[in-house]
Order: C-alpha cells, then structure tokens, then sequence
C-alpha cells in the first residue's frame, strides 16, 4: 500500500500541496482530477521524489519514500509516465524496453508481457522511439515502465491527445493491471475515462483532497465533477 | 552483435592498415598521429557523445596520461609498458577525482568547473618547470620508448603500436556502446529526469563514464609521450580541450567510429589548408560551420539518420 500522509510540497517559495493525505492499496486505481494548477501532477511528482516535501511522510508497503533519492523511489517500485510521454527519442523500441527492464533487473519474459499487451510494439521493436505515432509513444511509455514490474504506476493523463481507440486500450490496460495486483494513481481530465477505470475518484483543490468518492457511487452529471472539474 | 557491424568495424581497422602500405611515407606520421589523437576522441564520445557531458577540460586527463607516463620514462627507467600503463590509470584517476565533485554540477557550469581545472593543470606544469621543463616541455631519449623490444621510435613500428592501442580503444567503445552501460549512458544523455524515474542513479554513471573517458583519454596521452617522445604544457592547454570536442562533432557524436572519421578529416583538413593559406584557420573555422548548417549530426551521425540506422 501507497500512503501519503499529512505531505506538503511546492516550488521555491510556492507550496502547492498542503497537508495533502492518500493511499492506495494493490489493485486498486484512484484517480485524480481537478482544475489545472489544482496540483495533481505535484501529487505525482512528490511521490517519485522530483518534488521534495517539506513535511509528512510518504511510504511503500511501510518503508519510507521520502527520505529516498527518485531513482531510489524508482526501484522500490514506482513507475511513472509523466505528461508528454518523454521516451528515449534516439533509442529503438527494443531499447527503450531493455532500459526498463534493466532498471530492476527484470527477466526477458517480462517484456513478453508487455509486448501481448501492446502488440503494435511488437511491429516497431527496431524503430526510434521519436519516429513513432502519439498513441504508440504512450504505449511505449507505459510499457516501459510496466517492464519494472512496479508496484504502483503514476500516470499522468495518458490519454491526453489520443484517438479513441487508443484511450479504450489505454483503460484495458489499466484493467488488465488491476487484475495483475498493481495500484495505479491516474492523473485524468476526462470523465468518462475517469468513470470507466477507477475504483475511487479523489477531487484535488486547495492543495489537498477536497473529496474523495468511490467511482460506483458518481455519474457523469455527478455535482463532484461540475465542482472540481467545472464539467 | 550483427555481421555488418562486426564487418564495417574491421573494415575500418582493414583501412588503416592498407593506408600504412599504399600510402606515401609522409602520411605514415601523420596517420599514427591521427590515430592516437582519435584514441583521444574515442575517450571523449564516451563522456559526450554518450552520456553528454559537455566537459571543457578533457586536456587534464590527456596530460594526466601524457605526463604519468612521459616522466615515468624519462625519469625512472622503468620498462616501456609500464610507462605506458600509467597514461590511463592517471587518466582515468583524474577524471574520477575531478568527477566526484565536477558531476554535482550539470551543463555550464559543468563545463566551466572542468575547464578551470583543466587550467590549474596545465598551470601547475609550468610552476613545476623544475621537472617538467615547463612550455619547453622533455624529450623521452631512444632507449625509454621501447616496448617489448619494440623500438617506438621506428616509423613502422610507431604506426602499428598506434593502430594496436586504436583498435584496443575502439573495441572498447563498441562493447560500451552496445552494452546495458552505453544505453544507460544514452539514455542520460538523452533524459537525465526520466532516467532517474527509471531507477538510474545519475551521478554514478555519470562518473563510471567519465572514467572510462579519462582512461581513453590518458591511454591516448601515455601513447603520445612514448609514441612521439615529447612531453609539453602545450600538449595540456585549453586547444587540447577543444580539438576532441571539434573531432567528435564532425566525425559524429555518440557513433563509435565517428571519432576516427572525425579526427581525420580534420587532421587532413588543417594539413590541406595550410598548404594553400596562412589563413588555414579561417578555411577549417568556415568547414565546421557549414557542417553545423548541412550535418547539426556530424558525418557518420548524419550517414546513420539518413541510411543506416544500425550503425552503433
């Protein structure tokens, strides 16, 4: 389980979370909205330790995070896809996924895995990752670090830009993780995305969790949405 | 590794050797000069072309291996290998000593931490004139530069120990280019954040590259001080800093034979110029900008982007 608890962080002089608490537990996804700048993305970041909180504590199955350096945050068992993707541009297919694998030390046949769940990988695997389309990039992001068998992934609006095929593989996958045992934290602007995926859907303003609502009990004209999304 | 690359490497190697047979005696010189210089290239991708590490003062570890073993031959009589040994344990010693703290700092400042310790080097050879005989640098005497019983001094024997240690370097860079180090190594070069998110200690490979940049970079030196048999402040100064990077870029950064290429061309093309001109360095200062305007990837960098993507 992934908690955060009572974790204030920001930039220089400007604090964007305040107190902010959360966990996640194995299978689970909780998603994250709100309006832009409400600091959903800072969430993430603070987790995976590129964003130092000033106070709180953030901790993995027990063990503290924060007190880690973010590749040490890495191998503990956080994956995450940030906002733009951000592959190895220059590296191929194959290599992008070869890094993932090497980061922790996983076997071959985890990119087997990754490779029947996004099989158009499978196509480009000697390919430069620049030369590939958006919704391929987002498949080689998520599958690289799927190739660390994370214990939780953080994504952030992976289905931003996306054509609608690829936003309903991109929820399979999240599914397809749920049942493998991963916790996932998603940072999503879209409703029905958000509706269709996750277990409990966390409302970020003010720095914090202003409410937090199990997907099974919102619908898309839910008063929470038109609220913090302003849908 | 593929057949072609394998078969493209030796080429290159193949070349070389067949340049010493059908080329006039004038370019033997110059090619084993060439070849040592690119040893100095090869080190200098390693921490640029790979890992992207603009360092300004890659004249420390080239002098670190040039001094270590110019002075061991000169002053201590000790066998030829070992002096040779000692280019790149200096080298890359130096470049792990500067590194430990230089690599706390990222991109200009960077490059000016190397360069100014680059320069209390090269300061400190010419305060310590009394055994380095400072700008006027040490000539090694004959019977220091032998190796095995090979008498370095020979033109033939110069050529072929050159191309020995080019081919050592190069193998070298083809097995960290191609290894989980040189895609780590890329991959920081290409994003030092995501990297990080990946579970990539930074800092460390960082300075596992730039030691093995400062072991290439000192082999070269030591190969120079024996090779040539002299040993000069002038061979440490700031230029010494410049010309790999200027190498690198026209040969092609981050490609393992691009150094080579690189090294070459420029070397040929100084010689031609100044043939023709007093104003040789305008000639080759108007080269490098049009290969930035036409080839931003070098000339093996852009032969790769356009029809070789294999090319390693």
């Amino acid at each position: 389980m992934l908690t955060l608890d009572r974790v204030t962080s920001g930039y220089d002089a400007v604090i964007v979370l305040r107190d902010l608490s959360l966990s996640v537990s194995g299978g689970e996804v909780l998603c994250l909205m709100g309006r832009n700048g409400a600091g959903k993305t800072t969430i993430l970041r603070t987790i995976m330790g590129l964003v130092r909180p000033r106070s709180g504590q953030i901790r993995l199955d027990g063990r503290r995070l924060d007190t880690q350096p973010a590749h040490g945050i890495a191998r503990a068992g956080i994956g995450y896809v940030p906002q733009g993707r951000r592959l190895f541009g220059d590296l191929s297919v194959a290599q992008n996924l070869t890094i993932g694998l090497m980061a922790r030390d996983r076997p071959q046949r985890t990119r087997e895995t990754v490779l029947q769940l996004f099989p158009r990988l499978r196509e480009r695997l000697n390919q430069p990752a620049r030369t590939l389309s958006g919704g391929e990039q987002q498949m080689l992001a998520i599958g690289r670090a799927l190739c660390m068998e994370p214990k939780v992934l953080l994504l952030d609006e992976p289905s931003e830009g996306l054509q609608p095929s690829m936003i309903a593989l991109i929820r399979d996958t999240i599914d397809a993780l749920r049942r493998t045992g991963v916790a996932t934290i998603l940072v999503e602007q879209r409703v029905d995305t958000a509706l269709a995926v996750a277990d409990r859907i966390g409302f970020v303003a003010g720095g914090r969790i202003a409410e937090c609502h199990p997907a099974s009990d919102l619908g898309p004209d839910s008063e929470a949405f038109h609220r913090h999304v302003g849908v | 590794m593929t057949a072609r690359i394998l078969w493209t490497h030796v080429g290159a190697l193949a070349a070389l050797l067949a340049a010493h047979v059908l080329l006039p005696a004038y370019h033997h010189g110059n090619l084993a000069r060439i070849m040592v210089l690119a040893i100095y290239a090869t080190g200098y991708n390693i921490a640029f072309g790979y890992t992207g590490l603009l360092s300004l003062g890659h004249a420390l570890f080239f002098g670190a291996g040039l001094y270590a073993a110019g002075l061991t031959a000169y002053y201590t009589g000790l066998p030829g290998w070992l002096a040779l040994l000692a280019g790149p344990v200096a080298g890359g010693a130096v470049a792990l000593a500067l590194g430990s703290f230089a690599l706390r700092t990222a991109g200009v400042a960077f490059m000016i931490v190397t360069l100014m310790f680059a320069q209390a080097f090269h300061l400190a050879i010419l305060y310590l004139g009394r055994w380095t005989r400072g700008d006027e640098g040490l000539v090694i005497a004959r019977a220091s530069r032998q190796l095995f019983g090979l008498d370095l001094a020979d033109g033939s024997v110069r050529f072929l120990v050159a191309w020995a240690l080019f081919a050592l370097t190069m193998v070298a860079a083809l097995i960290i280019a191609r290894s989980g180090l040189g895609r780590v190594m890329v991959a920081m070069r290409e994003n030092e954040e995501r990297s990080r998110m990946l579970g990539y200690d930074p800092y460390m490979t960082k300075l596992i590259a730039l030691g093995l940049s400062g072991a290439m970079s000192g082999l070269a030196g030591g190969a120079y001080a024996l090779l040539f048999g002299y040993v000069g402040a002038s061979l440490a100064s700031v230029q010494y800093s410049i010309l790999p990077l200027l190498y690198v870029l026209l040969g092609g950064a981050g490609t393992v034979l691009g150094p080579l290429i690189g090294t070459v061309a420029m070397f040929y093309l100084i010689d031609l110029a100044s043939n023709v001109t007093d104003a040789h360095q305008l000639v080759t200062g108007a080269a490098l900008v049009l290969l930035i305007l036409f080839a931003p990837r070098g000339i093996l960098g852009s032969i790769r982007d356009r029809f070789a993507r294999w090319i390693p």
